[in-house]
């Protein structure tokens, strides 16, 4: 580093400007590492994030994003096979200790009525109108781990996690 | 209690994404520059608020953020080093006339900046009409001129 002839009063220090530089670079590999994580999906919804679990019989599967953020806009879709959907009434419940962190936007299709258990919220359906996905928008109320767990009455059950970023 | 830790950690993380982005990311004044804080500044702004809009979150923020510049101003009084990691230390560009590269390379400034400066404070024309050129803690150029011969 060039050392020019200082004859006015400044108080340059260098040796710290060159270590105030070193960390600047570290700091620009980090933040490009950041941007990395975000467009993969680690730190919210994108490629490395969607994730699906289904149930041992291949009948209940459920599409949800592994990395999400709080009170930003999520979506969970249930897909049912036809072979687990009975003539007449069928229902769909889901976890209520899941539910309880959320604030569920809207569900396509909506539900004939729901009902409130202790652990979990019943939805139930008209097969007439066969819903083979039920598509839920929702936000997560709070950061941190989420535990999902869905199922259909008397069917195949399926668990899944997420994690809500600040 | 909410708006106080926001408050915090935004502060935090503002003052070291800024001082990662080096002095000048501030100072230039071009117009994609403003359009640049323009956009950080209302994107901080809903982290700040998020979904309370009471008087009294943001009382409590403007509290905390005053506060907290107050106190760190308090700690770089006693804490001389801490000034320097939180606002830099000048870097002398220019030394009689002549441009310092290596330096001019490490803090992203060229002829160009020095010469847009010298001609603004001191109507300066030509780089050999420039004694010192110094990046100030503010990111600021300061030019001192060379005695007229």
């Amino acid at each position: 580093m060039e050392v020019p002839r200082i004859d006015f009063e400044i108080d340059e220090d260098i040796r710290h400007s060159e270590k105030e530089w070193r960390l600047e670079r570290a700091g620009w590999i980090v933040m490009g590492l950041v941007t990395l994580a975000a467009l993969s999906g680690i730190l919210g919804r994108g490629p490395l994030s969607r994730q699906s679990a289904t149930d041992a019989s291949a009948r209940l599967t459920v599409r949800y994003d592994r990395f999400e953020r709080a009170h930003a806009k999520s979506e969970i879709r249930l897909e049912i096979a036809p072979a687990a959907i009975a003539p007449g009434l069928f229902q769909v419940w889901i976890d209520r200790n899941y539910l309880d962190g959320l604030r569920i936007v809207s569900m396509d299709p909506e539900p004939e009525r729901f009902e409130v258990s202790s652990d979990r919220v019943i939805y139930t359906y008209n097969a007439a109108g066969t819903p083979l996905s039920l598509d839920i928008d929702c936000e997560f109320e709070e950061s941190g781990n989420h535990r999902g767990r869905a199922g259909i009455s008397g069917g195949p059950e399926v668990a899944w996690e997420q994690f809500a970023y600040p | 209690m909410e708006a106080v830790i926001r408050g915090c950690i935004v502060y935090l993380f503002v003052l070291i994404i800024f001082r990662i982005s080096g002095n000048r990311t501030l100072a230039k004044s071009t117009s994609f520059d403003f359009v640049l804080l323009l956009i950080i500044s209302e994107t901080i702004q809903e982290a700040l608020v998020d979904d309370d809009h009471s008087m009294t979150h943001g009382f409590l923020l403007i509290v905390t953020l005053v506060g907290l510049s107050i106190a760190l101003s308090f700690l770089k009084q006693y804490f001389p080093s801490l000034d320097k990691w939180i606002d830099g230390s000048p870097v002398i560009l220019m030394d009689h006339g002549k441009l310092l590269t290596e330096r001019l390379a490490k803090v992203r400034v060229d002829e160009r900046d020095i010469l847009e400066s010298a001609r603004k404070s001191h109507g300066i024309e030509r780089l050999e009409q420039i004694k010192y050129a110094v990046l100030e803690r503010s990111g600021e150029i300061a030019v001192i001129p060379a005695a007229a011969p």
